[in-house]
């Protein structure tokens, strides 16, 4: 893990919304780096700052939303720093980015082709009969059958799951060296979930980028990554390669999270699971001290009042946590 | 075991309106000749993909939503065509948690009126009575009775599925349609509302249609398990068999669709090719042959019937046969 | 479980936040709501007191020496062709404008309330019977029709005003309502209504309603104003409010006559029907950002 293989490093990161109603610290410190070639789970419930984290990363938060602090070094460089035309220049060139709802990020005006031979056009320097030659081998290099006729196609006339990789042939279509991708299958069916998984997989393989994943599915996690932040409001409590996290959680917060999933192999069904009690607390009227205090079983009277620094408790493994769980947990699935 | 609920031959198509006259031009075979039972007290876990009929089914089986053609027989009674003033008597016996913890409450409703309303509309008890009930319901779910004025905006996801269960079951239904009930919830929540579900069906011996896309947690709740595919029942088992030995192809790659929180297991993936095609147009003979790995000539012939193969295990596939003999490769 | 940080007490004595208190806590954000509110408030006030505390009656005619009299300390807004004091009948007109105004849009509104939620809870032929009514209702040319019913019916009292602004003037609150149900009738709570065995009635009055009042209190509040003005404007069709009794409408149409010899007769009425017709205006506008649904679910 040599320095010079990092290719996104987050440092401190803070993004608040200044609302009406108060302070929202959506993103509050977040730290995480992620090596050229990784790909970088980021979990944590509906809220934490995982979505904007990533559009902090691609300076497209939104008053009454600011990034207050912190350093995002992008190959070396504090894309904080950049001028607004130097970021247009990255977004979609060098770091591409696909959501949860593609029907949203597609223009329902254009062409499916249209839209992606116009990226091409912005970053490359290609004529039009090549940029449609490259649209098309892209269409085909995400799976969709008979590229030459979906190129004329409008995005309502393509399924969720079709229209999914047509935002990823967007994304690859400038060999980006990272790939935030939020949320990208929540909103598709499992087999067609499982089908733009594997396609991902495939093409993070055979070009080497980057990948910022993330999702509130911890199984997705297991599969697709390499190394895991789990986000609880706006702060990373446990960070560490996805063996540790899976196999050997120490925060409270991921181990409740792991042992709460209904598992494939357990004989015990129809019996209570193992839940986190309590609720994500609300945005404005954070709890003092560690914020998963009230709903932890392992807090005590120095949780209610200070909050834990993310601290390494064994090479690699990051936990923000007073009282690590101890026990090793046992496989799940 | 009784049968609490026998649904027969149900047919469900939706029209689609075109044209100058909004003159149905198509039809969305939503529910297209599915046949199943419920036994008394059990979990009966309806799971496929989105559109492949399952809320439909579940919200005609109560009469939400008027069937086309079929037979549902609830309690041992014929439902089908019970106009709505008899009906009402039986709702108080069948009730539905839905999917979205916030469209199904009314916003204008403190959530003690949203419990409340049931008593009042079949008449039970006085005021008095109906708040003491409201409170104990309240008690039950996990809400605290304090809450009782507040308005549902005033809660989180999970609480509401709360005030939602606490609605359906206040009347002490026998029988309750659970339409993905947690798939609108937080990882950490999912399992409270499941424990709930669980607690609740032991204490008050419910019977639940559990609706959901989620098999992990359909496995988790359920007894027995039905397969849709595209308006059909493609495969009912209990909840083990199916997961150690399913038949249809279909239910074989969408359980190898399951992620897995482990990083160790690394599943050999069935990958269905393409989507599901549309429910206006299926395919003809079995609806799953665009996407089977198996499929065969006959397969765009013939639709294969739902037959048993032995200890309640039913499967629409060509190649299975009584026995459970499996004949794929053929 | 559930909501720690707040204590118990809170929850038995906190306000309980509906939907009104907060409707009212962002209002009170809108600087020109507000303000339009309060002019609103004084103007009504100054409409009901003001003819008590006045040392002249509304019909009481001044000698001739009286007559047309420009503002002064006696009259502060001059006297009319017949020596009455303006300002006082400008309070009292207030009272009947108003009074039209409301009372015209509440009639017209429980017309377009029943009209729509019937219309648009049942649809199909209900609706398409209802709505074709509804579309002749709108294409009536209303004005020359009054034009010659105001021929054959002299003079008209307050309430045959209010009828015929209520007649003449529902079939937008109806197609505003029945739009609403329309779409309030798709959500999953009216379902959850008829999973428990409510009656349709019920689900239109008690459950789908009270959603819907957002575009209809916009629309009564928007529709006050256009009333006192509709009111003003059958005055010059001679279907007004007749004198002697004042309304703003007809002590403007008086004053068209002595317009140039006595412009504080248009200027008064005038001012005044121009800023409450503002004000509601603005109050209307306030109330439609602080009632967006997409602020409460
Ligand atoms: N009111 C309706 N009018 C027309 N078509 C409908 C209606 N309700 C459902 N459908 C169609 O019927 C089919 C089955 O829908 P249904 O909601 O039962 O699916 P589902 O299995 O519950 O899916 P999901 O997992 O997305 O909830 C779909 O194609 C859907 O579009
Ligand atoms: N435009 C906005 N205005 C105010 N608050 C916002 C806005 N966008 C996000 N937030 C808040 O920031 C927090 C993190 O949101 P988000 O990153 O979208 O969460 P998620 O982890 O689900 O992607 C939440 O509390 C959310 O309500
Ligand atoms: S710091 Fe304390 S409260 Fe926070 S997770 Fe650790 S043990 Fe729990
Ligand atoms: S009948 Fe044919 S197409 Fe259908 S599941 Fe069986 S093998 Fe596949
Ligand atoms: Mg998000
Ligand atoms: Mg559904």
């Amino acid at each position: 893990m040599e320095r010079e293989e990092t290719l996104l490093d987050v440092r401190n990161l803070k993004t608040y919304f200044f609302t009406d109603d108060g302070v929202v610290k959506a993103v509050d410190g977040m730290s995480f780096t992620i090596r050229k070639g990784e790909v970088l789970g980021l979990v944590g419930e509906s809220g934490c700052g995982k979505s904007v984290a990533s559009l902090s990363i691609m300076q497209l938060v939104e008053p009454p939303g600011k990034i207050v602090e912190g350093e995002i070094i992008f190959k070396g460089e504090d894309l904080l720093k950049k001028t607004p035309e130097q970021m247009r220049k990255i977004r979609g060139s060098e770091i591409a980015m696909i959501f949860q709802e593609p029907m949203t990020s597609l223009n329902p005006v254009y062409t499916i082709g249209n839209q992606i031979m116009e990226a091409i056009l912005i970053h490359q320097d290609l004529s039009e009969e090549e940029a449609k030659k490259r649209t098309i081998e892209l269409l085909r290099l995400v799976g969709i059958p008979e590229p030459e006729r979906r190129f004329n196609q409008y995005p309502h006339e393509l399924s969720g799951g079709m229209r999914q990789r047509v935002m990823i042939a967007m994304a690859m279509s400038c060999n980006p060296d990272l790939l935030i991708s939020d949320e990208a299958t929540t909103a598709l069916d499992v087999t067609i979930q499982a089908q733009i998984l594997e396609l991902m997989k495939d093409l993070q393989r055979k070009t080497g980028m980057a990948i910022l994943f993330i999702t509130h599915d911890l199984a997705l996690v297991a599969e697709m990554a390499h190394s895991v932040a789990v986000a609880y409001t706006g702060k990373i409590v446990e960070y560490g390669d996805v063996y540790q996290i899976f196999k050997k959680p120490r925060h409270p917060y991921t181990y409740g999270l792991l042992s709460s999933v209904p598992s494939l192999k357990t004989e015990k069904t129809k019996t209570p699971l193992p839940a986190i009690e309590g609720m994500v607390p609300n945005p404005y009227k954070m709890p003092s001290g560690c914020h998963f205090n009230p709903r932890c079983p392992f807090a005590t009277e120095r949780c209610r009042k200070e909050m834990p620094e993310l601290a390494e408790i064994e090479p690699g493994h990051l936990v923000r946590c007073f009282h690590p769980v101890a026990v090793e947990k046992e496989a799940v699935s | 075991m009784r049968k609490l609920v026998e649904v027969q031959n149900l047919i469900k198509y939706f029209p689609v309106l075109g044209g100058i006259f909004s003159r149905p031009v198509a039809w969305v075979k939503a529910v297209d000749d599915v046949s199943f039972h419920i036994f008394e007290g059990e979990t009966f876990g309806l799971v496929g993909e989105s559109g492949s009929g399952k809320t439909t089914a579940g919200k005609t089986i109560i009469r939400l939503i008027e069937p086309t053609k079929g037979k549902i027989i609830f309690d041992g009674k014929d439902i089908t065509k019970l106009p709505e003033n008899q009906l009402r008597p039986i709702r108080r016996e069948m009730q539905i948690i839905f999917q979205d913890p916030y469209g199904s409450l009314n916003p204008r409703m403190p959530i003690g009126e949203i419990i409340r309303e049931p008593l009042l509309v079949h008449g039970i008890g006085d005021k008095k009575e109906q708040e003491e009930r409201v409170v104990e319901i309240m008690k039950l779910v996990g809400l605290r009775p304090e809450y009782l004025r507040r308005y549902p905006h005033e809660f989180s996801g999970g609480q509401r599925q709360r005030i939602g269960i606490a609605r359906a079951i206040v009347l002490n239904p026998k029988f309750v349609v659970a339409d993905e009930p947690v798939s609108a919830l937080d990882a950490s929540i999912q399992a409270q509302v499941l424990n709930l579900l669980l607690e609740l069906q032991q204490k008050l011996a419910l019977t639940y249609l559990l609706v959901a896309h989620n098999l992990a947690v359909v496995r988790h709740v359920s007894d027995r398990i039905g397969v849709m595919y595209l308006g059909k029942i493609v495969e009912v088992a209990e909840t083990k068999e199916l997961f150690s030995t399913p038949l249809h192809p279909y239910t074989q790659a969408l359980l190898s669709a399951i992620p897995i929180p482990d990083p160790e297991i690394k599943k050999e993936r069935i990958l269905l090719q393409g989507d599901i095609p549309s429910p206006i147009n299926p395919p003809s003979g079995c609806r799953f042959r665009t996407r089977c790995r198996f499929a065969k000539d006959i397969c765009a012939e013939k639709e294969p019937p739902l037959i048993d193969v032995g200890s309640g295990h039913y499967v629409a596939c060509h190649f299975v046969k009584e026995g459970k003999v499996v004949e794929y490769s053929k | 479980m559930a909501v720690e940080a707040t204590k118990i007490e809170e929850v038995l004595t906190g306000r309980v936040e509906t939907y009104w208190y907060l409707v009212g806590k962002r209002l009170r954000k809108h600087r020109l709501a507000m303000l339009s509110l309060v002019v609103l408030i004084l103007i009504i006030l100054a409409c009901i007191v003001g003819p008590y505390i006045s040392p002249y009656k509304v019909s009481e005619l001044g000698s001739t020496t009286e007559v047309l009299q420009p503002p002064s300390w006696k009259h502060p807004l001059g006297t009319d062709e017949l020596g009455r004091d303006v300002l006082t009948r400008l309070f009292y007109g207030g009272r009947i404008s108003l009074l039209v105004g409301f009372s015209s849009v509440v009639s017209a509104l429980l017309v377009g309330i029943i009209v729509g939620a019937y219309a648009g809870y049942f649809g199909g032929f209900l609706d398409t019977i209802l709505m074709r009514f509804t579309d002749i209702m709108f294409s009536i040319p209303v004005m020359p029709l009054l034009i010659v019913l105001s021929s054959v019916i002299p003079g008209a009292g307050v309430w045959k005003i209010v009828l015929v602004i209520a007649i003449f003037g529902w079939m937008t609150d109806a197609r505003i309502v029945r739009g609403m149900f329309l779409s309030l009738r798709e959500n999953e709570y009216v379902e959850a209504a008829r999973a428990i065995g409510v009656s349709n009635n019920r689900i239109i009055w008690r459950h789908i309603l009270p959603n819907s009042f957002a575009p209809i209190i916009v629309s009564a509040t928007l529709g006050v104003g256009g009333n006192i003005i509709y009111e003003a404007a059958l005055s010059y069709l001679g279907f007004g409010v007749m004198p002697p009794t004042p309304s703003w409408g007809n002590m403007l149409q008086n004053a068209q006559y002595a317009m140039a010899i006595a412009p504080w007769l248009v200027w008064s009425p005038g001012l005044a029907m121009f800023i409450t017709v503002l004000a509601f205006n603005y109050l209307g506008d306030g109330l439609r950002d602080a009632m967006d649904p997409k602020l409460y679910r």
